[in-house]
């Protein structure tokens, strides 16, 4: 039997928690989550901000949730396909941005913490 | 978890996951503070054991929020959702609470629209790649789905 070592998020019970509350397992390829983060642009805004402060470049992945007609689900942000969508990343913030305004866009922001082999 | 949300309308811009944050999560922000607000609800110790050597130690946890918020902050961690396709902040009570039904019926509206929106552009974008690539299309047509598929605006 090998040795497994986790290190659960705070308040959740480090051997019966999933994955997804851990901030450290040695069962997986981890580049630990810091957040995720949800925002949305609306109406007439073309852009929004999250502010991060973690003084350095976060790796970042961006997805927009879109509908086929039935189901919701999540892709990635900018694409071929959605290059209406953008973002940048600074040492400070992320801002998300789409060229046109008008209805609502729903995105979800997943932010690494930083590699410790950089 | 942290509700960022608009000052005048307690509308929800956005939110950051978790039950306890850390100094740096407390930094975060969505959008500008001059419009916008939060409430931050963390969860702390509901039952606890005692230990051999009589150390207390939490055997269970609750959101740490009035009673009527409680199970509302449960729901989510379970489903996790848009929020503000669900939920408002009252901006007076600063309390999370489900949107009312002429809320969610504008939202509904909004949604479908929105809904249309992105198939068309998703249809369009598809269709202009395949135009641009069928060689059987007049030069002048794929020049102009080319310069649609590639975004490029104000061409002279």
């Amino acid at each position: 039997m090998s040795i497994v070592l986790k290190i659960s998020k705070p308040t959740y019970d480090v051997l019966t928690t999933g994955n997804a509350n851990l901030a450290f397992s040695s069962e997986l390829a981890t580049h630990s989550i810091y957040n995720i983060v949800q925002t949305s642009i609306a109406n007439s805004d073309i852009s929004t901000t999250i502010t991060h402060s973690l003084d350095y470049v976060p790796k970042v992945w961006i997805f927009i949730k879109l509908n086929d007609g039935t189901n919701d689900y999540l892709t990635r942000i900018p694409s071929d396909v959605l290059n209406e969508y953008d973002y940048y990343i600074t040492s400070t913030t992320i801002v998300i941005s789409r060229y046109y305004n008008g209805g609502t866009d729903n995105f979800y922001a997943i932010i690494f913490t930083r590699s410790p082999n950089p | 978890m942290i509700v960022y949300y608009r000052k005048d309308t307690g509308e929800i811009v956005g939110s950051v996951g978790g039950r306890v944050h850390q100094p740096e999560e407390i930094k975060m922000w969505i959008g500008n503070p001059q419009e916008i607000d939060r409430i931050i609800i963390e969860w702390k110790p509901k039952t606890w054991k005692k230990e051999k050597d009589g150390r207390k130690v939490a055997t269970s946890f609750e959101p740490d929020c009035d009673e009527e918020t409680k199970p509302i902050v449960e729901k989510i961690e379970k489903e996790p959702i848009i929020l503000h396709e669900k939920y408002r902040i009252n901006p007076k009570t600063k309390k999370l609470q489900e949107k009312d039904r002429e809320d969610l019926e504008r939202q509904k509206k909004e949604i479908e629209e929105g809904k249309k929106r992105q198939a068309e552009m998703i249809e369009n974008k598809k269709r202009s790649i395949g135009v641009v690539l069928d060689e059987n299309e007049p030069i002048q047509k794929r020049l102009e789905n080319l310069i649609k598929v590639l975004n490029i605006r104000d061409i002279k």
